[in-house]
């Protein structure tokens, strides 16, 4: 009582209730004013995306007939619109989009944008750069690099720079810059990997990433999960090629499982000698990439299947029973044996195997 | 010259599509999944169809095999256009009964003298 | 005798408005910190980085999708062709039939040409026996597990038993889930190896256009009631859930759409047979985490979308809010180790004390507010002044909060088109506080008192 008893505590309240009463009104019609403008403005967008590729595919130069960009919407469409051409096409319509951007010197407002304190502007700018796959941002990508001290972004940056790799030189910087940010994830670096490949493949130089494992093999400064993305994302580009730098590899690092497991994926194909080795490796997991791949190395592994069938591990057995599967009439007939066996997992992992190989055939 | 069906999930990549095609002749017409897709053959009923791989509702490789297994539409030529480069969706596409597997990036004019080169094949 | 009256009357009013405050002000907090949160989104997730996923052969992480089913026999099918539909390079649908008295089976025999699925099983959680395993054979990625009663938490426990992928979704059978939601709720999984747990916003389905398992339309649902739960869901979700994202500190990923790494739901030993069973599991997996040092990261995607029946009667709505505060006490109390514990840092001292003072306290000292303020008055100890400016502003100020959450909504989502179901959403603001608010309460304070055992609740199936 004695507080509301107080003139200026009821003045506050008063003022208190006026506020809130104000700011709701206020809150309700920005809100509908946001959303129209909001609305309005992605209408606006589609439109001009829809121009901007129509006139990059009819004119020589776009720049002739089209608007300048003047706010973000705008920039945004043009990037869009661009990226998506330069993702999907070559030749000539690639050439003349790049052109538009240069004379509209969109590179140039997201560059601007690339240093605004707030962290995921950046981020996002970088993002934008990156989808544009302007060679001449190398240099740009490296400076900001450098400065940049937030590391979200840094993982961006790097990625937009692999998207532009020339020569193993600039991926050996990349992998580089790579290590001295904290391991994100196996993907992400892969994906890196992958970006500078493909890359490599467009300018019809695809042995240079041959020469940057061979380079980095030995080299302390780059950590063993690197590599290991670098073989993973050599496989997964297809890169048969490198079958004897990825041999060495293997041969080198006997004592590291995860390079091992990288390296089987490509040797199993071009080298299925190896196979005999890896499915007795002491590591359990290089046993089970091995068995994956069994199935190559004919039928010489037989008896080495019926082993791992009865192993103690769940995964194992799986996929020994399942290689097992796909080895003609000499696997199914070991699979039939083993469906009676006393080891009631072995059994089933057989006969789970048989109904698969039996349904596909 | 030839009616030319476009399946993919980007507009933009529709539009340039539409638009060079358009130019050098050909009837086009374009479906943004593969409902669209199946939906447009029948109508449209054209005489190649290219088609994405990645789309919403139901990806390229069910579309091809719904149109294989339709007697009316197991005959039109597709021309399959995508990034996806691993060996096991080539295998795939090609046993499902494709013609032809055109990874992106794509160049746009060479693909217009395939298509031309293809179509008077299979014309005469 | 008076005296003492009087001043246990002033210390009331005086805890009351205290807790009226502070709460308030939390939930002002909290859409102040959802509001950096989404427009940090709206720059950083954008729909081409999701689509960087599909677009490559291997830059994703299989899913399972796990749907625990009782009598759901109405809807279970289209639920089904909605997620084949999903757009995702790799997925598997994992539907568990809890031992439903109704022709689920038999339907979803006819439905999908069910055959026998042979792989064996890894018994690493445990829950009730399964009867038999099916496997479609149209679609190679859909599996049938028959299993025994032992409900939601046992149900989803046999799932991740069968299921082959390191990533699961638990989903619920009425809901829809949107076709890129796995693919922008798994997307933080791939980009970091700390992530263990992601939620999704979920959505009110009634009153939507919806055709072929797909939603076109969102629209207001014409019922005042499922109306105002568009409102409330939306507040719960946007700002209720994205500002524990700064902190570290979610405590809740729905049960309807949850995305779990299989690894570490494993290490806590799967869902715990109990009411509020996704609550529990992430208080686990926070406390298993801060245990054993394990980096790691939780938290709320804004941008996936599941689409949810609401309850659309009283009595069904009064049912479903009893279950979940019954399930919020459960959990809080299985958990108890991890309340105002310094050990657990934030999750314990801003995530859980949230829980415990905001949700489970604010509700009993409301409604005691609205039990005393009204006999203090009429024992002449307040001032009508006073009374009614404080009505006036808690009012305005809660009004505000929906509003925020309504805006919150609309800048970066913009699903209700309409420039008439938005104004309709700020109408509901009000309406909230004219007896829906109130009845959730009661009905909430009601729960403290019955706080019992699970089981699953029927809810009558609305057809569309």
């Amino acid at each position: 009582m004695r507080l509301t008893s107080s003139p200026h505590f009821y003045a506050c309240l008063y003022i208190a209730v006026g506020l809130l009463a104000a700011f709701n009104i206020f809150e309700i019609v920005f809100m509908l004013f946001h959303k129209n403008r909001l609305d309005k403005s992605e209408i606006e967008k589609e439109l001009l995306k829809h121009r901007i590729s129509t006139a990059i595919i009819t004119v020589t130069d776009p720049s002739e007939v089209l608007p300048k960009p003047v706010n973000a919407m705008n920039y945004a469409a043009y990037n869009e619109a661009v990226s998506s051409i330069i993702e999907s096409f070559e030749g000539e319509i690639v050439e003349r989009a790049t052109k538009l951007i240069y004379k509209f010197e969109i590179d140039l407002y997201y560059k601007r944008l690339s240093r605004t304190t707030i962290w995921f502007k950046r981020a996002h700018a970088i993002d934008m750069l990156s989808s544009l796959k302007l060679k001449k941002n190398r240099e740009f990508f490296y400076a900001v690099f450098k400065s940049e001290p937030v590391k979200e972004v840094r993982y961006r940056i790097l990625y937009g720079l692999s998207r532009l790799a020339r020569d193993r030189e600039d991926i050996y910087s990349i992998s580089k810059l790579l290590a001295t940010l904290p391991y994100l994830t196996a993907k992400y670096t892969e994906d890196v990997f992958l970006n500078t490949i493909t890359a490599l493949k467009n300018a019809g130089k695809e042995e240079e990433f041959g020469f940057f494992l061979k380079q980095i093999m030995t080299n302390s400064g780059i950590p063993l999960k690197i590599k290991r993305d670098c073989l993973s994302a050599c496989y997964l580009a297809g890169c048969e090629r490198d079958g004897l730098i990825v041999k060495e590899y293997y041969n080198a690092f006997q004592n590291e499982p995860a390079i091992i497991i990288a390296c089987i994926r490509t040797l199993a194909n071009v080298d299925p000698g190896i196979l005999p080795e890896v499915l007795h490796h002491k590591d359990w997991r290089v046993r089970l990439t091995a068995l994956k791949y069994a199935h190559l190395g004919g039928t010489d592994l037989l008896h080495d299947l019926k082993d791992l069938v009865h192993d103690s591990n769940y995964h194992i057995r799986l996929n020994a029973a399942l290689a097992l599967s796909k080895l003609g009439d000499a696997g199914l007939e070991i699979l039939r044996g083993e469906t009676a066996s006393t080891d009631k997992f072995a059994a089933n992992a057989a006969k789970y195997a048989l109904t698969g190989a039996e349904a596909a055939s | 010259m030839a009616k030319i069906l476009i399946v993919d999930d980007d507009d933009t990549i529709l539009l340039i599509f539409r638009t060079h095609l358009s130019k050098a002749g050909h009837l086009v017409e374009t479906a943004v999944d593969g409902v669209d897709a199946l939906e447009k053959t029948s109508s449209f009923k054209p005489d190649l169809i290219l088609l994405d791989i990645n789309m919403p509702r139901m990806s390229g490789f069910e579309v091809v095999k719904n149109l294989k297994e339709n007697a009316e539409t197991k005959d039109i030529p597709i021309f399959i256009m995508t990034s996806l480069k691993q060996d096991a969706n080539i295998k795939r596409a090609y046993e499902l009964g494709i013609n032809e597997y055109i990874t992106k990036p794509i160049n746009i004019e060479h693909l217009k003298l395939r298509i031309d080169k293809f179509l008077g094949k299979t014309c005469s | 005798m008076s005296h003492f009256l009087v001043s246990a009357a002033y210390y009331m009013q005086g805890i009351i408005l205290v807790y009226f405050l502070a709460i308030n002000s939390t939930y002002t907090l909290l859409i102040l910190f959802a509001l950096k949160d989404i427009v940090q989104n709206s720059y950083l997730s954008t729909s081409r980085g999701a689509r960087r996923l599909l677009t490559s052969d291997s830059y994703y992480k299989p899913v399972s999708i796990i749907v625990p089913a009782y009598n759901e026999s109405a809807v279970i099918s289209d639920c089904i062709r909605s997620l084949l539909n999903l757009h995702y390079p790799e997925f598997e649908i994992i539907v568990v039939n809890d031992g439903s008295s109704d022709e689920t089976i038999a339907r979803l025999k006819e439905d999908f040409k069910l055959g026998a699925y042979l792989k064996p099983v890894r018994r690493q959680i445990p829950h009730a026996p399964i009867k038999n395993i099916y496997i479609s054979g149209d679609y190679p990625n859909l599996i049938i597990i028959d299993k025994e009663t032992g409900g939601k938490a046992d149900a989803i426990n046999a799932g991740i038993n069968v299921s082959s992928y390191p990533i699961f979704c638990s989903l619920d059978a009425d809901s829809l889930l949107e076709p890129d939601a796995i693919l922008k709720s798994s997307k933080p999984f791939i980009e970091n190896d700390e992530v263990i747990a992601t939620g999704g916003i979920v959505r009110v389905l009634n009153g939507c256009l919806v055709k072929d398992g797909a939603v076109l339309e969102a629209e207001l649902p014409k019922k005042t009631l499922e109306a105002i739960q568009v409102l409330e869901y939306a507040r719960a979700f946007l700002s209720g859930r994205t500002g524990w994202n700064l902190i570290n500190s979610l405590l809740i990923i729905s049960g309807a759409f949850g995305v779990f790494r299989k690894d570490m739901v494993v290490a806590v030993n799967g869902y715990r047979k109990t009411v509020g069973e996704d609550m529990d599991l992430v208080m686990r997996l926070h406390r298993h985490c801060l245990d054993n040092k394990i980096p790691y990261k939780i938290f709320f995607v804004p941008d996936p979308v599941c689409w949810t029946q609401v309850p659309f009667t009283l009595a069904m709505l009064r049912k479903q809010r009893n279950r979940w505060h019954r399930g919020l006490l459960d959990s809080l109390l299985a958990n108890r180790s991890m309340i105002l514990n310094p050990k657990y840092g934030a999750v314990s001292l801003l995530g859980v004390s949230y829980f415990l003072f905001v949700e489970v306290l604010g509700p009993i000292i409301e409604l005691l507010g609205y039990i005393l303020i009204p006999v203090f008055y009429f024992m002449g100890l307040l001032d009508s002044k006073f009374v009614l400016l404080l009505i006036a502003m808690s009012l305005l100020w809660g009004i505000s909060i929906n509003i925020s959450a309504i805006f919150l909504d609309t800048y970066n989502f913009r699903r209700y088109k309409k420039q008439k179901d938005v104004l309709r959403l700020c109408l509901m603001s009000v309406v909230d506080f004219l007896g829906y608010r109130q009845i959730t309460l009661y009905e909430r304070v009601r729960a403290c008192f019955y706080f019992k055992g699970t089981q699953w609740d029927t809810q009558k199936r609305q057809s569309q």
